[in-house]
């Protein structure tokens, strides 16, 4: 069972040592900039800690997350007009949520063994998933045998929003006992996950967002 | 040296790397290749002037699909070929708007009604200006007053005062594809000629009594012109 009594200054801090177990929290991240609108979404996942040395210590995670409220939308549209008449074709693709499964790989730094706190810092690789279900719809019209391209409806939305990205991570970790402990983050992600010239818009998509997390070492 | 990581990190946070998709979708524009615009008004009364546009491709009522189009027609009429760009709306058989050239000679016996390139190109030489009596050699307007409550088009050559003429101001070739409803395809050659016009207009009725008279200005057309 978990040891909830927090500890003592006069002890060492056990969290600090080499285990594995859960991560279940929230994260705030931005889905619009202009104007700033913020989602928050679950996170679940674990992680491994490994000491290096009295101060240094190796954490590697696994988490998946989801973040929703996104309103990006292509369009694309083909006229095609002839004296007999014109064709219109239209697809439109859309992204309202995102799941993201990362694996950060982070370096932990506490001042002493007795010490609660610890600051991380490290990289954040991701792979991120979108439900088809909401991305992709397709219209078309032609008037006397003029028919524009089918090419709107054949666009995908792989080829507008990039799968993978790297970020950066800044975090600080509180030892709520020898067993459990609370982790903020500030996650920074690298690659602008939104191709301009797909959504014909020059607004950042990034990974990025506040984490905060409890973990339970096992 | 934790300002300068710090520092590092807001410059890298700031500077978020993008990339282009590939092999995007073709889009193609709405453009307006053929229309005819201007201003008609009734000559009989003090009614301000009715701007019309009819641009092939624009819908005709904005909660239908019908739009605009045009077509050419080629006949002999009293021995002499004539063209026509015909605009249509939702009828196929009354056109909003038409623009006949009548060639200067006659027709040779056995001379097929179309026009070929040449004699396309020989009748509308950028500057050449046609009266609208519609005689040979020269052009007629017809149009589809909206004031007319008789289903007979106002006709320039019918003007009780005929006045007006038609310029051509560039011409250029069109090549386009038409897919038939058995999915084979049809190569289209036409040439492309902008105009500007006015003129006067006249309707009689079947009796030939003048009942109505119109006139449109400031007119300028862009007409699709087929030939063999």
């Amino acid at each position: 069972m978990l040891n909830v009594a927090p500890p003592t200054d006069s002890t060492a801090i056990r969290f600090h040592q080499a285990g594995f177990g859960p991560i279940i929290g929230a994260q705030v991240s931005p889905v619009d900039h202009q104007p700033l609108r913020l989602a928050a979404g679950p996170v679940l996942g674990c992680f491994w800690l490994q000491p290096l040395n009295h101060h240094w210590a190796l954490q590697v995670e696994f988490q998946g997350r989801i973040t929703p409220g996104y309103r990006l939308t292509a369009t694309f549209t083909d006229t095609l007009v002839r004296p007999a008449g014109i064709g219109t074709s239209r697809g439109e693709i859309n992204v309202r949520s995102v799941a993201y499964l990362e694996l950060p790989v982070l370096l932990r730094w506490h001042g002493s063994k007795k010490s609660r706190h610890a600051w991380l810092a490290g990289v954040r690789p991701s792979v991120n998933f979108l439900n088809r279900r909401q991305t992709e719809n397709f219209w078309s019209a032609a008037s006397y045998n003029v028919v524009a391209s089918t090419e709107p409806g054949e666009a995908q939305v792989r080829q507008g929003f990039h799968r993978f990205d790297l970020g950066l991570i800044l975090g600080w970790s509180c030892a709520l006992s020898d067993r459990l402990s609370l982790d903020v983050r500030y996650n920074q992600g690298l690659f602008d996950l939104s191709a301009d010239n797909f959504f014909k818009s020059d607004e950042y998509t990034l990974n990025s967002g506040l984490q905060c997390t409890l973990r339970a070492k096992l | 040296m934790k300002k300068i990581l710090l520092f590092l990190f807001a410059l890298i946070a700031f500077s978020a790397c993008k990339r282009d998709a590939e092999d995007l979708p073709t889009e193609r524009p709405f453009t307006r290749d053929f229309y005819a615009q201007g201003e008609w008004r009734d000559s009989t009364t003090d009614v301000n002037p009715v701007i019309f546009d009819y641009t092939v491709g624009k819908s005709i009522e904005p909660r239908f699909f019908n739009v605009y189009r045009c077509r050419t027609h080629v006949e002999i009429l009293d021995g002499y070929k004539t063209i026509r760009c015909e605009f249509l709306d939702a009828s196929d058989t009354n056109p909003v708007l038409t623009f006949r050239f009548t060639a200067a000679l006659p027709a040779q016996p056995g001379e097929p009604a179309g026009w070929t390139r040449a004699e396309l190109e020989a009748l509308l030489v950028p500057g050449k200006v046609f009266q609208v009596s519609g005689a040979p050699g020269e052009a007629e307007i017809v149009m589809k007053t909206p004031f007319q409550a008789f289903s007979f088009p106002a006709r320039s050559r019918l003007s009780p005062a005929p006045a007006g003429q038609v310029t051509v101001m560039a011409s250029e070739d069109y090549i386009w594809t038409q897919e038939r409803i058995d999915g084979s395809v049809v190569e289209r050659k036409a040439k492309k000629v902008r105009l500007t016009f006015d003129a006067t207009l006249g309707v009689v009725d079947y009796t030939q009594a003048v009942i109505g008279q119109a006139e449109v200005q400031k007119g300028e057309a862009v007409v699709y012109l087929e030939y063999l």
